[in-house]
């Protein structure tokens, strides 16, 4: 096993208050997940959030139950405790070649990366209710991302090779949250394909006119 | 106290220290998962379901290394993901759709704050502005968007979030010098 890299790029407390209270959507969820299976330091922040929200459900004013609910809890007490682990995922062939899922993604059917771009492959990892959508990409050294405009946050996670925006250099384990509105242009460098994880939340609109007119056809 | 009355559901099965336990969070439980999304009556079978399982896992409660609220919040919040997890997917290109992985969530049960820490925290919880506990709420208990954020408090979501920072750093401050769990 390599030695984990060093993380510079980290989620915003925000961020991991919304994951800790079960906010976020599946996307970003797996996205911060594949984060913090590599950093300590967002593993004890995480820890806080989960304090916080127990104190702001105390906080939380009470919704009236139905009649009769401690009863029937009371009736339930006796009830063996339901497996509720859930069912393993189908076996799926991978065609993902060298790219290996973190360990909070295993299991997620890789479908086949098609081609975005010059330099640019694309496939839709999974869509959840909500628009939620987690996206696995792999580019070329030199190669920018597809700019795009979009709404609510876009958690990208890198998991091998590194890009650069205006923010910084962003290498393995590293997580880079962009606002809405931001234009940023992140551009992949070094020596290797830069594979991320991109979760995005509401429907992407492409910016350069090139993506523009592909968009219909790759239903990002 | 709720954390003795998890110790007294492990120790004794005791019945009245579970109808407390359930007529204090039951109804703040239902309230989190009506606002994080599930409809009235689904909200309440997970808040009774929440409470179930704090009877089930009483015995793994430890009042020395996680206050109530926390280890209860923790089982709900695990509630919640599973009712995402169970959000019906669109697959991704042409491939069949398929449950996306077990929870390996590095903050599983398992993991807390200790109490002490997690008395301090209340104690800086109630010094904070009224306001900004009024963020926190709205920003970790609504299945919000942005823009809606945005409308509903008249503020840029920027500005949101710098407070939220703010709010999240006298939390943090307030554990300072305090011994790490």
């Amino acid at each position: 096993m390599t030695p984990e890299p060093a993380i510079r790029h980290h989620p915003s407390e925000p961020t991991l208050l919304a994951h800790a209270t079960g906010r976020l959507g599946l996307a970003g969820r797996l996205v911060i997940e594949a984060h913090l299976a590599v950093c300590p330091e967002c593993r004890r922040s995480v820890r806080l959030m989960e304090a916080v929200g127990g104190l702001l459900l105390d906080a939380l004013p009470p919704s009236p139950l139905a009649s009769g609910a401690l009863e029937r809890a009371m009736a339930r007490l006796g009830e063996t405790p339901p497996d509720t682990r859930p069912q393993a995922a189908p076996p799926v062939s991978q065609h993902t070649g060298s790219i290996t899922l973190p360990p909070p993604l295993e299991g997620l059917p890789v479908g086949r990366l098609r081609w975005l771009g010059s330099g640019i492959l694309h496939t839709v990892l999974l869509r959840a209710s909500g628009r939620s959508t987690l996206h696995l990409l792999q580019v070329r050294p030199g190669v920018s991302l597809p700019r795009h405009a979009h709404r609510g946050t876009e958690l990208t996670y890198v998991i091998a090779g590194a890009f650069e925006d205006e923010i910084g250099h962003f290498g393995p384990g590293d997580l880079a949250e962009v606002e809405a509105e931001v234009r940023h242009r992140p551009v992949a460098v070094g020596p290797v394909d830069c594979i991320c994880l991109l979760a995005t939340s509401g429907r992407l609109r492409f910016t350069s006119t090139l993506y523009r007119l592909i968009q219909p056809f790759i239903s990002f | 106290m709720l954390s003795e009355c998890i110790v007294a559901v492990a120790r004794t099965g005791d019945l009245a220290a579970f109808t407390t336990l359930f007529l204090h969070f039951a109804p703040r439980l239902k309230t989190y998962f009506v606002r994080l999304g599930s409809n009235q009556g689904a909200a309440e079978d997970l808040a009774q379901e929440t409470l179930l399982a704090v009877w089930r896992k009483a015995a793994l409660f430890d009042p020395n290394k996680a206050g109530a609220s926390t280890w209860i919040f923790t089982i709900a919040r695990n509630l919640q993901l599973d009712v995402v997890r169970k959000e019906r997917l669109i697959p991704g290109n042409d491939i069949a759709p398929a449950s996306p992985p077990e929870d390996r969530s590095p903050s599983a049960e398992e993991a807390f704050i200790s109490s002490e820490r997690e008395d301090r925290l209340h104690r800086a919880l109630h010094a904070l502005h009224p306001d900004l506990t009024r963020l926190l709420l709205l920003w970790g208990f609504q299945d919000k968007s942005h823009s809606q954020i945005e409308r509903e408090l008249g503020i840029p979501i920027g500005t949101v979030k710098s407070r939220l920072r703010r709010a999240l750093a006298l939390l943090r401050a307030s554990l300072e010098g305090c011994r790490d769990a």
